[in-house]
């Protein structure tokens, strides 16, 4: 009937797709109050039978991949040493599209992982800590604000920098993002935490600090 | 449209991306302008209200560096100029800072739509570049828009021909070729001829790509753009990466020959495809370019020196 209401029912049925074939369910897209035509509806019915369709629903799920492994390389590397690949699907599924770009698109992965395996810790803490590297990389390009080296930061100053996150690791970091590396197994949690700063302020973005707060 | 005839000949460029720097300066001499997208110097920010598209210092210094050496054109990609609830205004806000930096030749988009506004008012984008249908209310919509666009820098605007992968869309009253055509009878745009768009649907959807091609209105045709891709489950796809076909080669031939105002051809492949293709393969796709652009150019020059005598 218009083709706004034509393009919101095809862009929402390529975005629920992946939902579709992942949950083996039906396309529910005409019980929805688009006010599409008979044409429109059957047009949108038959799709789900073309390679056509199928292709271009692959297509965007690349591309979402693809900027997940750009912008969340680590996260992706926990999520398969965990055994948490399915997480990265349902992410896929079930969270639409609403972004080209890098930053939006792994803040929308830890908005996800947060609500949906708040208890896996290691992985909270590498997605954290990724998106506040990333906000931190890209404020240090915008602004050129000067680095200093850890020895000559101030943690007052620290603390109100923009762009500045903390980061609970439940394991020594260092240890950590080697394993990731190695793709040895990851270590067990500890009781002990370790706080990591991330600032476009330091020198490499980002250092451990004690709980009292002295840099290390 | 009397201008079409004045834009500025620039020859064989290729689509500007870091990965392909070191070509820049080692196969200079094959390449005589660059085509930028901005999309690709900026970042999404969150402003607290909307997400806004910024520029990023480091890549805008280097893009203006290799700018400063090549022509520039500028190549959208997230205009979203036919979604029906309205374009993509933080795209248009970036072209504008990016305009204030670098002076073009000319600016282009895809004839298409990325983004929509649900009726819950949520801003989804679909992730791939989706099309219109070929109807009168899609013209309707977007030629007031590319008039628009015609006007805004005070140099021309072009709007590129897309592939698609979804058969026979409802309510079609004209084919592919006649939508373009009526884009350019109701506006002042020209046409970058995405050749190997236009073979992808031909494969895709079975029509004579070269009845389709005779058909177009060519003399607005200002840019060229070729490239090549793979197909998967029987489907060419356009992702660009790997060399020009043979069938698309050929096609350009034919356009040369029948279209009088080409004014550039743009070798387009994908960053990540530089392993797949890589330097020799560029430059060979260049050099063949080139060849064909220089016999464009005599042929053109003969042309004129016939009706002067």
């Amino acid at each position: 009937m218009s083709l706004h209401n034509l393009q919101n029912a095809l862009v929402e049925k390529i975005l629920t797709e992946p939902a579709r074939r992942k949950f083996s369910i039906q396309s529910a897209i005409n019980d929805k109050n688009y006010d599409l035509d008979d044409d429109e509806k059957a047009w949108l019915d038959m799709l789900d039978d073309t390679t056509g369709f199928k292709v271009t629903c692959d297509i965007q799920q690349w591309w979402r991949l693809a900027r997940l492994k750009i912008a969340t390389p680590l996260t992706l590397r926990m999520l398969n040493q965990l055994k948490l690949g399915n997480f990265l699907e349902e992410y896929q599924a079930c969270v639409p599209c609403t972004t080209l770009f890098f930053s939006a698109e792994a803040i929308a992965l830890k908005d996800f992982l947060l609500t949906r395996c708040a208890d896996e810790q290691h992985l909270i803490s590498i997605i954290e800590f990724e998106c506040a590297l990333k906000i931190a990389h890209e404020y240090q390009y915008f602004s050129s604000c000067e680095m200093q080296s850890t020895e000559k930061l101030n943690m007052d100053n620290l603390l109100t920098a923009p762009a500045t996150e903390f980061v609970v690791f439940y394991s020594n970091p260092v240890s950590l993002l080697g394993t990731l590396m190695t793709g040895e197994l990851v270590p067990e949690i500890e009781d002990n935490k370790y706080t990591v700063i991330i600032s476009p302020l330091i020198n490499g973005y980002w250092t451990i600090i004690n709980n009292d707060a002295a840099l290390q | 449209m009397k201008y079409f005839s004045n834009i500025r000949k620039l020859g064989v460029g290729i689509n500007y991306q870091n990965a392909f720097i070191p070509i820049l300066e080692s196969h200079k001499y094959l390449i005589d302008f660059i085509e930028i997208s901005p999309d690709i110097l900026c970042e999404e920010r969150w402003n607290g209200k909307s997400r806004v598209l910024e520029l990023h210092p480091k890549r805008l210094e280097t893009a203006l560096h290799w700018g400063r050496k090549f022509p520039v054109v500028v190549h959208g990609l997230g205009l979203s100029i036919g979604t029906a609830s309205g374009w993509n205004q933080s795209y248009i806000d970036l072209l504008d800072s990016f305009h204030r930096a670098q002076k073009f030749h000319w600016h282009s988009e895809h004839l298409g739509f990325l983004q929509t506004k649900l009726n819950d008012g949520q801003l989804v984008n679909a992730g791939v570049q989706l099309p219109l249908p070929f109807t009168n209310e899609a013209l309707d919509i977007i030629c007031p828009r590319i008039n628009q666009l015609c006007a805004r820098y005070n140099t021309p605007f072009l709007l590129e021909n897309t592939t698609h992968y979804l058969p026979g869309m409802p309510n079609d009253n004209m084919d592919e070729i006649d939508f373009l055509n009526q884009i350019l009878q109701r506006t002042e745009c020209g046409l970058i001829l995405d050749l190997y768009n236009l073979y992808c649907n031909a494969l895709n959807f079975g029509f004579d790509v070269m009845e389709a091609l005779r058909r177009l209105e060519l003399s607005r045709v200002v840019e060229i753009h070729i490239a090549g891709g793979v197909s998967q489950e029987d489907i060419q796809m356009d992702i660009h990466s790997e060399i020009v076909p043979e069938p698309v080669w050929e096609m350009l031939e034919w356009t040369l020959d029948n279209a009088s105002n080409v004014s550039a051809i743009t070798y387009e492949l994908l960053e990540q495809a530089l392993n797949i293709v890589k330097e020799e393969g560029i430059a060979a796709q260049l050099n063949r370019a080139q060849q064909l652009w220089k016999n464009y150019i005599k042929s053109n020059q003969q042309e004129v020196l016939d009706v002067v005598a």
